[in-house]
């Protein structure tokens, strides 16, 4: 089983002078990892998980992250 | 010593279903590529490859770690 | 002598203690240190100053600006003797005439340099490394200590395929020989990335090679006694340590020296960062030789409302309007006064951020007197609140008033000069030279001998000193730098440590094509000698002397 899901939310500065969004991923074995998400994935994430506002992410799985990371990659 | 989260170095040819047939054997296949690729979102974070290439409809790099486990819990 | 430099407060590199005498400078080198009797050709008088060895900035990405500026401006004026391009496995050659776009691309991608400024900027009039070398060393005045990237390497051997598998033995048998004419040349080491993207998003050549050709390529590094940097995913902890764990054992099986950039230490990853750390002390324990590279600079944010940001995402209104607006439909939401009402309404609670901002471009003369600063002040000079003066600047402006919140990550005090002086940890990842569009990258040694040392007294300038001279020379292999010592190249710089610093940040029109960079002056630098002679003077501004080498390079 994949129980992994969001449960938290923040934003950091990113390298290159942007906000971004990481994404904290806790899965069943109690261990997390944080995943940062720019502005395009932000978008294709908050559209997945029909959200609002950054906390309306808490709670959906991890293949939502995977799948807006995708669609942010592929948009050239 | 620290504890260090299990990862390999795929090979060319790895795709998500040969490394968990490999690494995750006792595991279904269909979980085993779910497990890897939720412990592996990193390898997600770039562009497809195009058509006709290679490395089409596969993310994995041979530069990649691969992580065999998820993050390790603080206990 | 040629030149003495006397009464000088000496910080010699070596950790010792600082104390009080001369240096003389004959025939390019350090001829003597301590009390000098002989006169100078030109006396320098540095009571009350620091004299310390030319600093050495082992990160940078100055490759395309060292066609034009032999000076790699504004680094010496910083104190900054000797630079290490072609970090993240880019660099400028070899590169033959078909892949000069390709390699064009991924460096707009990844450092900002604009596009037009390689069509007006450069010659292209070299393809190998040597020749490359040849290119810039007819017009340098700072030391250059050069990398070659991994990926130019497959780039040559490999053509497309180098962005599409892994290496053949054959091919990968041609990138060491091509790697050991690149050493033959001069350069310092090799680079690689686990991350970087071309600007399509697509991996860099680099990323397609497998750990077996990595290997290989070290082994020619072995035969040099040089080193290898890589870039690595620095967001990521697990990663980060799995990176130090595969430079280890390239470490301990060549038996050469490997560095990886950037660590940062952001708050609330206190403890990640101390298990890279731990690993670092681990792997070295057993012999290998990982090197990780911490900046001195905290991060700094930026935004304009024509392009999305993520800062609004915490407000609703805002982040819909951000998220779903284009310019225009922004631009209406602004000036629509029930909207306005609205959003203002929302983002008053963020009051203390908005207050701090800093307005750092405008494209209106009107506006230019208020660049530089805080949202603030310009509030009480135009009789409003820091959130209306953001409104009102932005609609002014159509949109393209940029913003600045400096301080945002990297920037724990303690935590960050408590890595800044680990035996473990090297002092580098300026980037300078690089994201020339979104922040300064100069002005790092200022921050720390300004901050970390006087202000914050976290380290000793003997600490400080000998971690960005001697420690980096030592680390990249550099002989006969680092230090101030008899015999030794004089690069040496003169400073007051009461006053050292780095400027303020602001925009400047001077890369070729009519390009802009974000630059900041030095503070408190007061003399810079490269190579013997007097390279920069803070009341002269730079000199016509080229003493720079490419260090590592045959003689010419």
């Amino acid at each position: 089983m994949n129980e992994a899901q969001i449960v938290a939310v923040r934003l950091a500065p990113a390298h290159e002078g942007d906000v971004e969004l990481i994404v904290d991923i806790r899965y069943s074995n109690g261990g997390m990892t944080q995943v940062p998400l720019d502005h395009h994935a932000t978008q294709a994430l908050f559209q997945a998980c029909a959200a609002e506002v950054a906390d309306d992410l808490i709670g959906h799985g991890w293949s939502k992250v995977r799948d807006a990371l995708q669609i942010s990659y592929s948009r050239f | 010593m620290i504890k260090v989260r299990k990862s390999i170095h795929p090979s060319a040819a790895d795709t998500w279903e040969s490394i968990a047939a490999r690494e995750l054997a006792a595991t279904p296949l269909d979980e085993g590529v779910a497990s890897l690729q939720s412990w592996n979102l990193h390898v997600f974070s770039r562009a497809p490859a195009a058509a006709g290439s290679p490395r089409a409809g596969n993310p994995i790099l041979p530069s990649d770690l691969v992580f065999l486990e998820p993050p390790l819990s603080a206990q | 002598m040629d030149i003495v430099i006397r009464n000088g407060s000496i910080v010699d590199g070596s950790g010792r203690p600082a104390y009080i005498g001369d240096i003389g400078i004959s025939a390019g080198r350090i001829n003597q240190v301590g009390q000098v009797r002989a006169q100078g050709a030109t006396e320098i008088d540095a009571t009350g100053k620091t004299v310390s060895p030319g600093f050495i900035d082992p990160h940078t990405h100055f490759d395309a600006q060292l066609l034009w500026d032999g000076a790699a401006k504004p680094a010496i004026e910083h104190g900054v003797t000797t630079i290490v391009p072609g970090n993240c496995s880019l660099s400028l050659a070899p590169l033959k005439a078909a892949d000069r776009m390709k390699l064009v691309g991924m460096f707009n991608q990844i450092e900002e340099m604009p596009l037009v400024a390689f069509e007006q900027g450069v010659t292209w009039n070299w393809e190998t490394f040597d020749e490359f070398v040849g290119r810039i060393q007819q017009d340098l005045t700072i030391n250059v200590a050069p990398l070659v990237g991994h990926s130019v390497l497959r780039l040559w051997v490999m053509g497309q395929a180098a962005t599409e598998r892994t290496a053949t033995a054959t091919e990968t048998a041609e990138m060491q020989s091509l790697l050991r004419q690149c050493l033959d040349a001069g350069a310092i080491g090799l680079s690689t990335s686990f991350v970087d993207m071309d600007e399509k998003l697509q991996p860099v050549p680099s990323r397609y090679a497998d750990h077996a050709e990595l290997d290989a390529l070290c082994a020619v590094l072995a035969e040099y006694n040089r080193i290898l940097q890589v870039v690595h995913e620095f967001y990521d902890i697990d990663l980060t340590i799995g990176r130090i764990d595969q430079l280890a054992e390239l470490s301990l099986t060549h038996k050469i020296t490997t560095t990886l950039s950037p660590l940062f230490i952001n708050r609330g990853d206190f403890e990640g960062v101390d298990r890279v750390i731990a690993r670092i002390v681990e792997q070295n324990a057993a012999g290998a030789r990982v090197w990780p590279q911490v900046q001195t600079r905290p991060i700094d944010i930026s935004f304009c409302f024509a392009v999305p940001s993520l800062l609004f995402i915490r407000l609703r209104g805002w982040y819909r309007v951000m998220r779903f607006g284009t310019p225009a439909t922004i631009m209406a939401a602004f000036q629509d006064e029930t909207q306005r009402q609205q959003l203002v309404q929302e983002a008053t609670s963020m009051m203390p951020l908005w207050s701090t901002l800093i307005l750092r471009q405008v494209q209106t003369e009107a506006n230019q007197q208020y660049v530089g600063k805080t949202l603030a002040e310009i509030a009480e000079l135009r009789g409003t609140d820091a959130l209306n003066a953001m409104i009102d600047l932005s609609l002014e402006e159509s949109l393209d008033a940029h913003f600045i919140s400096a301080d945002m990550g990297h920037n724990d005090d303690d935590k960050v000069g408590s890595m800044l002086r680990h035996p473990h940890v090297m002092i580098g990842a300026s980037d300078g030279g690089a994201h020339i569009l979104s922040f300064s990258t100069y002005g790092d040694t200022g921050y720390l001998l300004g901050h970390f040392v006087r202000d914050k007294q976290l380290l000793s300038m003997e600490e400080a000193i000998k971690k960005i001279t001697s420690d980096t020379a030592d680390i990249w292999a550099i002989p006969d730098r680092g230090l101030l010592k008899s015999g030794y190249i004089a690069d040496i710089t003169i400073f007051d440590a009461n006053t050292i610093d780095r400027g303020p940040e602001y925009y400047v029109q001077d890369v070729p094509g009519d390009g802009h960079r974000y630059v900041r002056d030095a503070i408190g630098v007061e003399t810079v000698i490269i190579g013997g002679a007097v390279a920069y003077d803070h009341l002269q501004g730079y000199s016509d002397e080229h003493r720079g080498q490419v260090i590592g390079a045959p003689q010419r």
